[in-house]
């Protein structure tokens, strides 16, 4: 058997100049990387290993850009394959994770979002993407595997007071 | 404190319907095989009444530790599910004791890094706190969202 060469524990990667983007509300020490950027791969010999490629942010129709907010992405790496977190800028609010997908739709009471899924929605909430080539794959909210290109975090205005 | 013990068993592998409930995976996930050496702890199950075990998937990235914590679908699709964590406190107040909410939400998922000496860190959803823990898990609120899904 192989272990890929990322799983090997004593595996020092050199260090790397971080990505710019703006100081997110938090600050929990996990290098993020914006939609204008991507992170440099510290393992870009490894034939396996490929760097996420960048999700664009969501078109809301225009009743929703005031409450739209760019998520922010973090990769990862997992058996030679690489994913990114996606999530939205406050641990403390409440927001509906959004993507791209033809012919369905998101509907929050008079508004509907055409040609989008909903990925996860809640309070501190991530999504994983496994990145594969020129797309990156998530589990919707709805169980199916969707590839997706866009992304974006819609703010709501409840939030929980009960579990 | 139990570190000495045999180490958690791993999740059993999916079989051939676990797609159709149950956690979503990905269709070409590859088995599971015991990784030569690691350098953190494994999470452990939160035993809390009303708490089940939560899904753990381990991830590295330039020598950090990343854990992505997800939970079991509840049947009614639109009420919240929860992740916490062991606590010496109750957060948030209408909580269980004993125990952090780090996340809430449909299809809700936490990443965590690994800290060190078996502890994992992350913000918690009610102040934004860094937490520090070492056992997670999953309860199946009854909060509902205002979304259509």
């Amino acid at each position: 058997y192989g272990i890929p060469a990322n799983d090997d524990p004593s595996y020092s990667p050199p260090a790397n100049d971080n990505p710019s983007y703006s100081a997110p509300a938090n600050s929990d020490n996990r290098l993020y990387y914006d939609y204008s950027s991507r992170s440099s791969s510290s393992s870009s010999d490894s034939s396996e290993e490929r760097e996420c490629r960048k999700l664009r942010e969501f078109d809301l129709p225009s009743e929703l850009k005031s409450i739209g907010v760019k998520a922010k992405f973090s990769e990862m790496e997992r058996r030679g394959k690489t994913y990114t977190t996606i999530s939205c800028p406050s641990n403390t609010k409440t927001y509906a994770i959004i993507a791209d997908k033809s012919g369905s739709n998101v509907s929050q009471g008079d508004i509907t979002i055409q040609d989008a899924v909903l990925l996860a929605t809640g309070v501190n909430i991530d999504v994983v993407g496994r990145c594969r080539g020129r797309r990156t794959t998530v589990v919707a909210n709805n169980g199916d595997e969707v590839k997706i290109k866009t992304v974006v975090c819609v703010e709501l205005s409840t939030s929980p007071d009960k579990y | 404190d139990g570190y000495g013990a045999a180490s958690d068993p791993s999740y059993p592998a999916p079989g051939p319907s676990y797609g159709g409930g149950g956690y979503p995976i990905y269709s070409d996930e590859d088995s599971d095989s015991r990784e030569h050496r690691r350098d953190f702890r494994k999470l452990k199950d939160l035993h809390k009444t009303n708490v089940v075990d939560a899904r753990i998937r381990y991830y590295k990235h330039r020598g950090d530790y990343y854990a992505e914590i997800s939970c079991p679908r509840q049947s009614d699709n639109k009420k919240y599910t929860w992740i916490l964590a062991d606590s010496d406190e109750k957060i948030p107040s209408f909580g269980i004791d004993g125990t952090v909410a780090l996340a809430a939400g449909l299809n809700v998922r936490y990443v965590a890094k690994y800290s060190r000496h078996g502890k994992w860190s992350g913000r918690d959803m009610t102040n934004s706190d860094k937490q520090k823990f070492r056992r997670v898990g999953c309860h199946h609120g009854t909060f509902e969202t205002s979304l259509t899904v």
